[in-house]
């Protein structure tokens, strides 16, 4: 019986830390190929006006667009991670995944011919490098359901001072 | 004795007061009224006061009446009866 | 070669010719890269005596060693031409996405020579130079053309350093910005307006390797970590203005031209106060897990909507220094300096000095006639409408503007000239170049180290406020330490400057920020990226040579002793309120710390470098021209 709610897991990144300094992309670059070079990583940093910044990486989508546009059916989805699997005999390259992504995840490699994903460090014992450096612990290794149950605290915490006035709570210590 | 502290920069972005008066007995130095603050305002330690919120963390000081400058390394001075200590973030550059 | 290319891109502007310079690996041991590389790359390629104006005066820039690499804080590059405002080494730092897409082009630094027919945007792409029109660019802000930029070339990972109107219009203190932040002091702006140099754009897509990364990355990630701690709090709480409060305290916040060193008005313009009303967000340069940029915008009144990043120096000079305690009115006047081009500490100080002219009755009314005054209006400190209306004729050179735009050296020196009158007692300034926010009169090592700087008084090539503020010696009276304590402090700033690495990091390599604490992670990283094997001992003259090869540069462009000196208010006037009142530094004073530091530096008396001193950092070339 598969489970009712998303196993898929992916790197999410939360705008309110995020500060945009790239060191995600270059350890990410520099575990995939030995070198620092943000054309490279896997996950991205994007800025608008100065002070938008966030960083984007593949969310293992649920019914993924990138196979289902495959000219070549070279991507596959891994059934119990989601990560998306490159068959490198069959991509050309031809970047029509690129175009189905909507999040700008995935790249081309003009050297190796191939389109790169991440797959969240699958091969790296403490796992993904990005959640490993990232200085302000912006980015999560998180699934969907773990997402919505932050997204209903902090909604909560929002009200928090219309409702706890009502609630007479013990005399605090200090 | 009463002394007044006023809080800058970093202290009172985590104390969220400028100022508070502290009732010390004569004859304390500055090591009390370090442990006092420490126990009434807990967020400060370990970003202001080291983690035994037993003395302070290098660039933070006292300034007395913004004349003498307190550090880290000399706790023993002795506070008087209505002296303004100022806790100060030092910072270098800008 | 780990950590460089071996390639420098020349450029001439004139022809329209690029060609690449190799340098042996010696030459990288001996300036690494930064204010130290670009400063030798302008002895290299400038024609001596040259106006700064002139397309003999070139442009260099010189990448950073750690650029591109989890090295925290490291995505800085140098910038050097002769100045326009001191006529001297101009020397500044800026940081973020440009340095390190200049790095995966491949190209350790550039030099800009000659002067453009028509305003150009110089593309690097890679290794295919473009010379594209930038006729479209003209009056458009900092980063609305970076912005612009991108959008023609469709691709948002293209970086540029820009200049503004003001840098077009040739404000003699206008800078150099990309990715909003600024390479701010010394005029750059306007001698890259004198070539019809709008932007440097590049697009840099190939990897970046070092020798050891392993070593490097354990290294980075240890210092991200520790950036995170309390070393670090008040740059990423409130920011570098904190300091609006803690020089208040002390008595050195300077007010009103620099008349007192404390203002009565100083808690509406604090950080803290910043940081509960304005703040947007805080950013960070790339590369550096600290982010202390705090966005801060104009949310009422007629400026509602102007953003800028905040910082204590155009803070001050902008604030107290104008009487001003209208954060928004700060907020503003800093946007107007930042999207225009120009440095905003100078600008607040050449302001400044006109109010207190306008106060004491030498200038009047008419002398501000413009468009939106048409019979002049007035300018008195605290008065923030006037000052925005004077910054935006500074910028456009209009009316009084263009007097303006010349600094407050040249301005003083006008006036005085025309109507016989003595402003310069109140033009604050050291060799054309308007001081930083600490009150010098409150502390003697920081005049020394303010007189003897090779751009001018700042705060950012000398930290000689430390041992006055942190109570190593007495900041009111002066003795013969001062002298190696200026020395060291300086040459300690120019490590950080010639890598470089941004200095809010040096308390998060080992809790010490002192050369004990910092050199040997520095030592570290060096030799991880480069694979060469530096020791300890090795940093010290790194230091010491970029600081020499600047005052080379200066002695050559005919600098003498008279010329290490101070504002006349600092050396005649002494404050009259708050903690640091009655103080001043006598030009004894001044002299004797002088005589202390020419000697600590090994120089003579007439504070010239013997040849012997010159050879042993390296410099045969420049023993030959200016040893004695």
């Amino acid at each position: 019986m598969p489970s009712s709610t998303s196993k898929y897991q992916y790197i999410d990144c939360d705008p309110d830390l995020c500060i945009g300094c790239q060191i995600c992309e270059y350890v990410c670059s520099y575990t995939k190929t030995g070198e620092y070079n943000t054309y490279r990583s896997r996950i991205r940093t994007v800025r608008v006006d100065e002070v938008l910044i966030t960083a984007l990486a593949c969310r293992t989508c649920e019914n993924a667009p990138c196979v289902l546009a495959c000219p070549q059916d070279a991507l596959d989805q891994d059934p119990d991670t989601g990560i998306i699997v490159i068959n490198a005999q069959k991509c050309d390259a031809c970047a029509w995944c690129v175009e189905a992504c909507d999040f700008g995840a995935i790249s081309v490699n003009p050297l190796t011919k191939l389109v790169e994903i991440c797959d969240q460090c699958e091969d790296q014992e403490d796992g993904p490098q990005c959640v490993k450096w990232c200085p302000k612990e912006a980015l999560k290794l998180t699934t969907p359901e773990k997402q919505a149950q932050k997204a209903r605290r902090d909604a909560l915490k929002s009200i928090k001072d219309e409702i706890l006035p009502k609630i007479p709570l013990k005399e605090t210590t200090c | 004795m009463r002394v007044v502290v006023e809080f800058t920069g970093v202290s009172r972005m985590l104390t969220g007061q400028s100022e508070v008066d502290l009732t010390l007995s004569s004859g304390d130095t500055l090591q009390q009224v370090i442990t006092s603050l420490a126990k009434r305002y807990p967020a400060l330690i370990g970003e202001v006061f080291e983690k035994g919120g037993q003395s302070l963390i290098p660039t933070n000081v006292f300034s007395l009446n913004g004349e003498k400058i307190i550090h880290e390394n000399e706790l023993t001075f002795k506070p008087m009866d209505g002296d303004k200590l100022i806790l100060l973030s030092l910072l270098a550059g800008g | 070669m780990f950590g460089y290319s071996g390639k420098i891109l020349h450029i001439d502007l004139t022809e329209r010719k690029t060609w690449v310079e190799n340098k042996p690996e010696e030459w990288y041991k001996l300036w690494i890269g930064g204010v130290s590389m670009a400063s030798r790359l302008c002895w290299e390629n400038i024609k001596p005596g040259c106006d700064p104006y002139s397309p003999d005066n070139p442009v260099c820039i010189a990448n950073g060693i750690f650029a591109g690499t989890p090295v925290p804080v490291g995505g800085k590059y140098g910038l050097a031409s002769k100045s326009p405002m001191t006529g001297f080494i101009g020397d500044s730092l800026s940081g973020s996405w440009f340095t390190i897409a200049l790095k995966r082009a491949g190209w350790d630094a550039v030099v800009i020579h000659g002067a453009s027919e028509s305003w150009v945007d110089i593309f690097i792409d890679d290794d295919r130079i473009e010379f594209r029109d930038a006729t479209k660019l003209l009056g458009l802000g900092t980063f609305e053309t970076e912005e612009a930029i991108r959008e023609a070339l469709n691709d948002d990972q293209v970086r540029s350093a820009t200049i503004g109107p003001s840098g077009e219009n040739m404000v003699r203190f206008a800078n150099v910005t990309n990715d909003g932040r600024q390479a701010g002091r010394t005029g750059h702006g306007a001698v890259w307006g004198s070539k019809k140099l709008k932007a440097v754009s590049v697009r840099g897509t190939h990897g970046i390797k070092v020798a050891d990364p392993k070593a490097l990355n354990e290294l980075s990630i240890h210092i991200v970590k520790e950036a995170q701690g309390p070393h670090t709090s008040k740059y990423r709480i409130l920011g570098t203005s904190t300091n609006m409060l803690n020089m208040n305290k002390l008595g050195l916040l300077p007010t009103r031209n620099y008349s007192e060193g404390v203002f009565e008005g100083v808690e509406t313009i604090s950080g803290e106060y910043l940081h509960e009303h304005n703040k947007v967000k805080t950013i960070a340069c790339a590369q550096c897990p600290i982010a202390c940029e705090q966005m801060s915008m104009v949310k009422t009144g007629p400026w509602a909507g102007a953003m800028t990043g905040i910082e204590y120096e155009c803070l001050f000079a902008n604030g107290s220094n104008l009487g001003v305690d209208d954060i928004n009115t700060v907020i503003k006047l800093i946007s107007v300096a930042d999207s225009s081009g120009m440095d905003a500490i100078s600008m607040g100080i050449t302001i400044s000095w006109a109010m207190e002219t306008f106060e004491k009755g030498i200038f009047t009314k008419e002398d501000f006639k413009c468009e939106k005054y048409p019979e002049g209006f007035e300018l008195r400190f605290g008065d923030g409408e006037a000052a925005v209306t004077t910054a935006e004729m500074i910028r456009d050179k209009e009316g009084i503007g263009k007097l303006l735009s010349d600094g407050t050296r040249i301005a003083s020196s006008t006036i005085d000239a025309e109507r016989g009158t003595e402003t310069y007692k109140w033009a604050m300034h050291s060799k054309g170049l308007e001081p930083a926010g600490y009150e010098a009169r409150g502390l003697k090592t920081f005049s020394l180290g303010s007189a003897v700087g090779t751009r001018g008084p700042c705060h950012n090539r000398t930290a000689a406020y430390d041992p006055d503020i942190q109570g190593q010696v007495d900041r009111f009276s002066v003795d013969e330490t001062r002298g190696e304590l200026a020395k060291d402090s300086e040459e300690y700033a120019a490590v950080y400057d010639t890598l470089p690495l941004c200095k809010f990091i040096r308390r998060c390599f080992t809790g010490k920020a002192d050369r004990a604490g910092a050199w040997p992670t520095i030592v570290n990283l060096i030799n991880a990226t480069t694979g060469w094997d530096l020791q300890y001992e090795d940093i010290d003259p790194i230091g010491e040579r970029a600081h020499t090869i600047k005052k080379a540069f200066n002695i050559r462009e005919g600098w003498k002793r008279s010329d290490d000196t101070l504002p006349y208010r600092w050396m005649n006037e002494p404050m009259t309120k708050g903690p640091s009142a009655g103080h001043f530094t006598s030009n004894e004073e001044l002299e004797y710390m002088k005589d202390c530091y020419y000697e600590a530096k090994g120089w003579t008396k007439e504070g010239m470098i013997p040849k012997s001193k010159l050879i042993e950092l390296g410099m045969p070339d420049v023993a030959e021209e200016i040893g004695v």
